[in-house]
C-alpha cells in the first residue's frame, strides 16, 4: 500500500469505522482514539499490506481494540442498563429509529457488532468471520439470533404504542 | 433446494443480510407468494436492517494522514551518526596518542646538562690526531676521507641562528630534523677533522705550503694538492722555516677545533630549549584537554581523573 492509498482508506473508511466504534462504545472519544490507534497500525504496515485489504484490516484493528476497551471498561452492562432507560424514556415519544437503535442496545456485544458491520458496512458472512474471527456459519448463525431479537423487540414496542 | 414452512425463516433472514443469490430468491418469492403471511414477518425484518447514517463522521480525519518521509533524509541521518562516530573515534585516537606519547621513546631527551657536557669529548677528540699524525696507522684514516665533504668554516656565535634558520627555513616542524642534525654532528666534526687533520699533518711534514690549505678542502682539491707537492721541487730554505710553519699550522688547527666546538655547543643550547619549549607546550594542551574536553561542534567530551 502507498502513501497515496493509505491516505485514500483514510477518506474512504475513517467515517465508517468511526461510526461503528461509536456506536458500540457510545463514548466518542474512546471511538476517535481507537479509530487513531487503527490507522496508526495500518500506517505502520502500509509496506507489507494491499490496499484491498486496507478495509478489513482497519475493522479487524479496531473491533479487536474495541473489545478490549469493553472489557477493560466493563461498560457492557452499564450500557444495556442505559438501553433499557432511554427505552422507558422513550415511550413518550415514539420514533422509529429510535426504537430500532434501542433494539440494537439490547443485543448483546458481538451480535450488535455483526448487525452492524452488516448493514453499515455491507460485508458478507466470511468478511465478518475475518474481523470478528468467526467462521461464516458462526456469523450467519448468530446474525439471524441477532435479527430475531430485534424483530421481537420491534414488535412489541408496535403493540405497546 | 425446498422452501417450506419449517425452513423459510433461515431463507428471510438470508435475504434480509443480502446473502441469497438469484435462484434462491426466486424461489423464495415463489414461497411468499403461496404464503402471505409470512410476507407481513418478512417486512418485519426489514425494518431490524440499520439505516445509514451519513451525518455520523470522524471528527479529525486530516490527524490521520501521513506523508512519507523522503529517502534522503535517511540517508542523511545515517551519515551523521557515521561522522560522529568517525569524529569520537578520531577523538578517542588523539587522546590515547597524547597519553601514551610514543615520540617520548624514539628520540632520548636532551637535558641541559647533558647538552653541556657532550661538547667536551667533542673538543677533545681533535687532539687525538695530532699524534697520529706521526702514526703509521694514520695512512688508514687519510684513505677514509675520499667522501665529498666541506669542513664548516669557522662561523660566529652570532651566525649560528642563521646558520639553522637557513638549514631549516619551515621553522618549528622541522626541529627534529635539526635534532637528527646533531645527532650526526656529534660524531662528523671528530670525523671529518680527524682524516683532514691527519693529511695535513703528514702533509705538514713533508710540505708545510700544503698545510696552510686545508680547512675548506674538498677531495678534489686535496688531490690537486697532491699534484702540485710532486711537481713543485724541495727546497733547502724551506726546511729552516719548517719549524715555524708548523707551530702556526697547529695554531690554525687548534683556533678551528675551538670554534668548531663552540658552535656545535651553542647549536646544541638552542635545540635543547627548542625541546624544552615543545614539551611545555605540549604539557599546556594536555592539561586545556584535561580541563576542557575537547569540542567537536555541539558535542563535547570530557575526560575525568
Amino acid at each position: 500500500m502507498t502513501e497515496r492509498e493509505y491516505n485514500r482508506c483514510v477518506d474512504l473508511y475513517a467515517d465508517g469505522l468511526y461510526r461503528f466504534i461509536v456506536k458500540n462504545l457510545k463514548h466518542e472519544e474512546d471511538a476517535r482514539d481507537i479509530v487513531q490507534n487503527a490507522f496508526e497500525i495500518l500506517w505502520k504496515h502500509h509496506d507489507t499490506l494491499l490496499f484491498e485489504k486496507g478495509k478489513s484490516y482497519l475493522f479487524t484493528v479496531g473491533y479487536r481494540n474495541m473489545i478490549d476497551h469493553l472489557r477493560k471498561a466493563k461498560r457492557i452492562s452499564l450500557v444495556e442498563t442505559f438501553a433499557e432507560n432511554i427505552a422507558v424514556k422513550s415511550h413518550s415519544a415514539p420514533d422509529t429509529k429510535a426504537v430500532l437503535m434501542n433494539a440494537l442496545q439490547r443485543l448483546n456485544e458481538m451480535q450488535r457488532s455483526l448487525v452492524m458491520l452488516k448493514d453499515y458496512e455491507g460485508y458478507s458472512y466470511e468478511e465478518i468471520g475475518e474481523i470478528t474471527g468467526l467462521n461464516a456459519s458462526q456469523v450467519k448463525v448468530y446474525l439471524h439470533r441477532a435479527r430475531l431479537k430485534m424483530k421481537e423487540y420491534l414488535v412489541k414496542m408496535e403493540n405497546v404504542m | 433446494m425446498d422452501i417450506n414452512l419449517n425452513n423459510y425463516e433461515t431463507y428471510l433472514l438470508s435475504f434480509v443480510d443480502g446473502e441469497l443469490d438469484e435462484a434462491t430468491t426466486q424461489e423464495l418469492m415463489r414461497f411468499l407468494k403461496a404464503n402471505p403471511d409470512k410476507e407481513k414477518e418478512l417486512n418485519v425484518l426489514q425494518m431490524t436492517r440499520l439505516p445509514e447514517e451519513r451525518d455520523l463522521v470522524f471528527p479529525d480525519k486530516h490527524s490521520l494522514y501521513r506523508k512519507e518521509e523522503p529517502a534522503v533524509k535517511k540517508t542523511f541521518v545515517l551519515r551523521r551518526y557515521q561522522w560522529l562516530s568517525a569524529a569520537a573515534a578520531a577523538c578517542i585516537g588523539l587522546l590515547i596518542v597524547f597519553y601514551l606519547q610514543p615520540w617520548k621513546a624514539s628520540p632520548p631527551p636532551i637535558k641541559p646538562t647533558t647538552a653541556v657536557n657532550t661538547p667536551i669529548p667533542a673538543v677533545q677528540q681533535p687532539e687525538k690526531p695530532i699524534p697520529a699524525a706521526t702514526d703509521t696507522g694514520s695512512s688508514v684514516a687519510v684513505s677514509k676521507p675520499a667522501e665529498k665533504r666541506t669542513i664548516p668554516p669557522p662561523v660566529k656565535k652570532n651566525e649560528n641562528k642563521n646558520l639553522l634558520s637557513k638549514n631549516n627555513p619551515v621553522g618549528k616542524p622541522a626541529e627534529k630534523q635539526e635534532v637528527k642534525a646533531t645527532t650526526q654532528d656529534d660524531n662528523e666534526p671528530a670525523l671529518a677533522t680527524i682524516p683532514v687533520l691527519a693529511r695535513t699533518e703528514n702533509d705538514a711534514v713533508q710540505n708545510p705550503s700544503i698545510a696552510v690549505a686545508p680547512i675548506s678542502l674538498k677531495a678534489e682539491n686535496i688531490t690537486a694538492n697532491v699534484a702540485d707537492k710532486k711537481i713543485v721541487p724541495e727546497s733547502p730554505s724551506s726546511k729552516t722555516d719548517e719549524g715555524k710553519k708548523e707551530e702556526t699550522s697547529k695554531e690554525k688547527i687548534m683556533n678551528t677545533t675551538t670554534v668548531l666546538a663552540m658552535t656545535k655547543k651553542d647549536i646544541d643550547s638552542t635545540i635543547t630549549q627548542k625541546l624544552i619549549d615543545l614539551n611545555q607546550k605540549k604539557e599546556g594542551i594536555i592539561n586545556h584537554i584535561a580541563k576542557n574536553g575537547i569540542k567537536i561542534g555541539k558535542l563535547t567530551i570530557a575526560f575525568n581523573d
